[in-house]
């Protein structure tokens, strides 16, 4: 797996997770203002991401169009990734 | 009470109508929050419920 490649999926990956915590906080706090902006700021930037990787290495969920062939079967599978390699 | 250190029931402060032999949660309000980098490595975006064991308290 290419470095970049790597790099952008721990990136949606954290953001992934900002956007899990806001969430859970947002279902008890449906009126902190700040928490939403924080939350959309993040939803944003997710989707940014996600366009970005799937604009060079295909399909994130089977849900996204892929060019031919199919590519959401390509490798590597998620958890034949080592993320440890690419963290510092 | 004594110790304002250990005191787990000065922060933050609990409502009047509390009642004995009930359990609350206290309400938690966002302040600051972590990177998206060191959240997900601390498992939480909020620095007040980032709570590490420590081996001295928890490991007599």
């Amino acid at each position: 797996m290419k470095n970049n490649q790597a790099e952008l999926l721990e990136q949606l990956m954290e953001v992934g997770f900002v956007l899990v915590e806001t969430n859970l906080y947002l279902d008890t706090h449906p009126d902190d203002e700040r928490a939403l902006r924080l939350h959309n700021t993040f939803s944003q930037k997710y989707k940014e991401l996600e366009c970005i990787y799937e604009a060079q290495y295909g399909p994130l969920k089977f849900t996204s169009m892929s060019v031919l062939p199919w590519q959401y079967v390509d490798d590597p599978w998620p958890w034949d990734v080592d993320f440890g390699k690419c963290r510092c | 009470m004594k110790d304002k250190e250990n005191c787990i029931y000065c922060f933050p402060p609990m409502e009047p109508y509390t009642r004995l032999a009930n359990a609350y949660v206290p309400f938690q309000i966002m302040d600051k929050v972590f990177s998206p980098k060191e959240a997900l490595m601390k498992g939480t975006l909020f620095p007040e419920l980032h709570d590490t064991y420590k081996k001295e308290v928890y490991c007599k």
